[in-house]
């Protein structure tokens, strides 16, 4: 044929295929029968019987299925058919053993569902970059390596200098109580607002979702010029119907009415990753959002954060030059005249730019690392899953050779019947794929809920990473296609060795040879032991964490917070008002006791003052600066913190009569050697002058964090202190369940002072509970997928000894018929598998040995070789694994020697 | 010869015989097809009528011959085939071949000679 006649066949071929139906399958049937019948006549014609002619006419023809079978070969046209046929096939296989077909389908699903939960989050907390235009070029300005901060006559000046960045913004974010909008009343709760000025939206480069930004024109030239706000999608979506609904609408904050000219796209919540920003104002409403500290704008305070956008072209060392002399210049002119000024300061100064790409964080190493170790942990198990349903699928198929060689022998190609394996091997991946999407699904909704629940709140909204999904199933994928393939290799080679008389009764004899079977066991093992062990470490590490002493009680109290600071209450007249609310408060029923104190308990951020003690000499390097606490009286017997020496505040200590502090013991320890330090006299940088006294001792307090070893605190009574109070919060301590008094408490806080923005009232426990949030979420996730690659490895070493023992037993029933009893078979099949479970424990006890040590950070009074852990890790694998075994091998007893010696 | 060349071999050849056979018979259905070669070769060649039909089919496929149902002589449904304009074209080619392929052994196994 020449090329061009064969090119017209083809595409006749393709016409005819598209437009005339195909042939079928029972067409072909047809002409078959039609055949023996037309050849039966003839025969008879010949002189053939009727009766013989038939049976003639069919032995001549030769095998029928064959035919049938090549025919349908043939039929490349029909492949999706084919294909169909194949799936159809092998999902009728897969529902005759429902068991296999779960378990596989779950394990999988599983392990790729909850990978791509977590890294989907890791993603976005550690790597995404912001929802900005051109991110790569978004720097913050930091002029002082002490301070992240810098003031806005600074950030003027660098706005001036465009020659290296296309913009420069500045932002200052807080919390804020009490926003009320025009048809709500007014929220209690806290929202985040940025204080930004014109530019900070042209600097990022978003689009408004609704209305406009704002503009250095209009929002930026006139002090407390222009209450406009910006509000975010969530806030709109919360407070408002429509984006455009939200328009034209007015928020009240601290009397001032800031009107609605924008809403923010979905995708942009400020730059601080885990505090999403509510609303932004212009920074020239400064005054009137923070009444405490007003007209800040102006001044030289360091406050505002810088970020600026480079211009394309410019790299990050010539613009932070550039910025240096900018800076220089500026402080230069600031303190031109001033005698501290020395050029000794102005060669220190020293502008550094920080990438912005992906927000501003100082915190976001912390929620990274169990979550690090959260995906280590899904990772192997989706290892262990992967292993575990290839071997079953290889035990599966070897235990078909029967089916296999029937197949070969009606005339199925050995393509064909590899085909089926791969069938079933695509089908478990699709329906583990679409079983792990939903696993994704939920697995991100939740770790979201974890991550919003502890003390450094990551409010984020994230959709599962297609990538990572796409990723983990073709892992998935690839793992069971080729297990599809040992079979399939099988089919063929019992199809190129023919078929007949050696395997079709004694399938059996085919023992195949599963060479990965023992190193799966021993894997598997090895990676159960390593997750069960860290496991029970993170169990432990949390147990330890929630039932440790805190020094005070935790199971009675309440505590309130409030932003005084916002509506400017301090000094003697917050104090007044709080000692008036203690008051109301203890006469509420269910009251046993009330107390105020500037500090609350498990507090991060709180007041620390240089302290001088006489006699005492501070080490290199050691810190000069105390904790402090002002309380009122009573305040220690509230809260269930022992005195072990001295006395409480009383009334008489005011302002005025001589300066008296309590001290906690560890603070005693340190710097007056004893705990007795009564009578001992120091001095802090705040109060110059009269040296203050210890009247009292008290046992240390938790503070801060679970974790923190001991606390140095001292305590001062809080009408001594009035100058310096700007916070207070009200301990409550209730008779019976503290979360009954909740509202009542709230109510008569409320009822004294009504403009006081109240934040929180809460029993301690709820929030200590969240400040243990990410170890509750690491010992979940530990237990949960520890558990499952438990049941894994159980499974897949039942499945493996199962297997085993029917391979072998036409061996068995020789032993057993030689004179041998159950007990010794059973023994011999206990040993060799135990063995490999015992191999997988040694190499698994190293691994584990490894993994503690690296997540030693994450556990809490566990040591990295806490013995109890490994213990038990151990103890639990070999039950499960003696169980697995158990179980195939005194079915191996039952094996009646008869029965098996026949088939031979 | 391996499987899979001896397989080759012979099913070239029957798709030749059959184009000829066509070529004669103008129409036939399948067991007319084997029969006439049974019958003009004087029973030397006995086709496995098994193997006939996947041969039939490919030969439809590549567009050689066509076929619809009719009817016998005998009233009996059958699936009648024929040369197509192609498959005519492709006989001469095919014959060529053989002839030249049979003209070469001759050629090397020299005159016949008396057994």
């Amino acid at each position: 044929m020449t090329f061009a006649e064969r090119v017209v066949a083809m595409l006749r071929r393709g016409f005819d295929w598209i437009t005339r139906r195909r042939r079928t399958d029972e067409d072909f049937a047809r002409e078959i029968d039609s055949h023996i019948a037309l050849e039966a006549e003839r025969l008879v014609a010949e002189g053939w019987s009727a009766a013989g002619a038939g049976g003639e006419a069919r032995r001549r023809f030769g095998n029928v299925a064959t035919a049938r079978e090549r025919f349908h070969e043939t039929r490349c046209a029909s492949m999706v058919e084919d294909v169909m046929r194949d799936l159809r096939h092998a999902a009728r296989l897969l529902r005759r053993a429902p068991v296999f077909g779960t378990i596989a389908i779950l394990s999988i699903a599983l392990g790729v569902g909850a990978n791509t939960a977590i890294f989907t989050f890791v993603n976005a907390v550690l790597f995404k970059d912001l929802a900005v235009r051109d991110p790569e070029r978004l720097v913050w300005v930091r002029v002082d390596e002490r301070f992240p901060t810098t003031d806005y006559p600074t950030v003027v000046r660098f706005r001036q200098r465009e020659s290296v960045f296309d913009a420069v913004a500045a932002v200052h974010s807080l919390d804020r109580a009490v926003v009320a909008t025009d048809h709500e009343t007014a929220d209690a709760r806290s929202v985040r607002v940025h204080l930004v000025t014109g530019d900070y939206f042209g600097l990022f480069g978003v689009r408004p979702d609704a209305g406009r930004f704002f503009s250095m024109e209009e929002d930026e030239r006139v002090l407390d010029g222009h209450p406009v706000v910006v509000v975010s999608s969530a806030y709109r979506r919360a407070h408002f119907g429509s984006a455009s609904d939200a328009l034209g609408n007015t928020l009240s904050l601290n009397g001032t009415t800031f009107t609605i000219v924008g809403v923010a796209p979905p995708s942009f919540t400020g730059d601080e990753l885990g505090e999403p920003a509510d609303l932004w104002i212009p920074l020239f409403m400064q005054s009137a959002v923070m009444p405490e500290r007003p007209n800040a704008v102006p001044a030289t305070r360091l406050w505002l954060r810088m970020l600026a956008r480079l211009k394309p072209g410019v790299s990050v060392e010539h613009a932070a030059n550039v910025a240096t002399a900018i800076y220089r210049q500026k402080l230069q002119d600031q303190f031109a005249g001033d005698p501290e000024w020395t050029s000794e300061q102005a060669a220190r100064v020293r502008v550094t730019l920080h990438p912005e790409h992906r927000g501003y964080s100082p915190s976001r190493a912390d929620a990274a690392e169990p979550m690090v170790v959260a995906w280590v942990i899904v990772g192997l198990v989706l290892l262990i899953a992967c292993v575990n349903v290839s071997a079953l699928m290889l035990v599966r198929a070897a235990s078909r050779d029967r089916e296999i060689a029937t197949r070969l022998s009606l005339g199925a190609s050995a393509a064909r019947v590899a085909r089926l394996f791969f069938a079933e091997g695509a089908l478990v991946g699709v329906a583990a794929s679409l079983a792990g999407v939903v696993v994704s699904v939920i697995g991100v909704r939740w770790l979201e809920r974890v991550a919003a629940s502890g003390v450094t709140v990551y409010r984020l909204s994230i959709a599962p990473d297609a990538s990572v999904f796409a990723l983990t199933i073709a892992v998935s994928l690839l793992t069971i296609l080729v297990c599809g393939l040992v079979p399939a290799r099988r089919a063929l080679r019992l199809a190129s060795h023919g078929t007949r008389g050696t395997t079709l009764l004694g399938g059996r004899r085919l023992a195949p040879a599963i060479p990965l079977g023992s190193g799966v066991i021993v894997a598997q093992v090895a990676m159960a032991l390593v997750l069960v062990t860290g496991a029970g470490a993170f169990a432990r590490t949390l147990a330890r964490l929630e039932h440790q002493d805190m020094g005070f009680d935790r199971e009675h109290l309440i505590e309130a917070f409030t932003e005084p600071e916002q509506v400017n209450l301090k000094g003697a007249q917050l104090t007044a008002l709080f000692e008036e609310s203690v008051k109301r408060v203890r006469a509420l029923p269910g009251v046993q006791a009330a107390a105020a104190s500037s500090r609350g308990f498990m507090t991060r951020y709180a007041g620390m003052v240089r302290t001088t003690v006489p006699g005492y000499v501070t080490q290199r390097g050691e810190s000069e600066f105390v904790a402090y606490n002002y309380v009122t009286p009573g305040f220690f017997q509230t809260a269930g913190m022992s005195l072990v020496a001295g006395r409480d505040f009383t009334a008489d200590d005011i302002e005025g009569s001589p300066r008296v502090a309590i001290v906690s013991e560890s603070m005693a320890r340190h710097y007056f050697g004893t705990v007795n330090a009564l009578g001992r006299r120091y001095g802090t940088a705040r109060d110059q002058g009269a040296p203050i006294q210890v009247i009292g001792v008290v046992r240390d307090a938790k503070d801060g964090s679970l974790r923190d070893e001991r606390i140095e605190m001292m305590y001062f009574p809080s009408r001594q202190a009035a100058r310096n109070l700007t916070q207070m919060r009200l301990i409550v301590r209730s008779a019976g369940d503290p979360a009954a008094l909740v509202a009542d408490v709230r109510t008569a806080i409320h009822a004294i002072a009504p403009q006081l923005p109240i934040t929180s009232v809460a029993p301690i426990a709820v929030q200590m509970r969240r400040t243990i949030a990410m170890e509750r979420f690491t010992a979940l996730v530990s237990g949960f997928f520890g558990a499952i690659a438990l049941l894994l490895a159980a499974l897949g070493i039942y499945a493996m000894t199962s297997h085993a023992v029917v391979a072998r037993t036409p061996e068995i029933g020789i032993r057993m018929a030689m004179g041998g009893t159950a007990e010794s078979v059973v023994l011999m099949i206990l040993r060799e598998n135990l063995s490999r479970v015992g191999a997988g424990l040694a190499i698994g006890l190293g691994l584990a040995l490894i993994a503690m040590r690296a997540v030693r950070a994450q556990l809490f009074d566990v040591s990295p070789t806490d013995a109890a852990s490994f213990a038990i890790g151990i103890a639990v694998i070999l039950a499960a694994s003696a169980a697995a075994v158990l179980l195939p091998a005194r079915r191996a007893t039952r094996v009646d020697p008869a029965e098996t010696l026949r088939y031979e | 010869m391996t499987t899979q060349e001896r397989i080759a071999i012979l099913q070239g050849t029957l798709d030749l015989l059959i184009l000829r056979t066509l070529a004669g018979a103008g129409q036939e259905h399948g067991q007319g097809i084997a029969r006439a070669i049974q019958d003009v070769s004087n029973q030397t060649l006995l086709v496995e009528h098994s193997s006939l039909y996947p041969a039939l089919q490919r030969l439809e496929d590549r567009g050689w011959v066509r076929a619809e149902w009719g009817t016998s002589s005998n009233n009996r449904r059958a699936r009648f085939y024929a040369l197509t304009a192609l498959g005519r074209k492709q006989l001469i080619r095919e014959s060529d071949q053989w002839w030249r392929f049979a003209d070469a052994i001759a050629l090397v196994l020299g005159p016949r000679t008396a057994r």
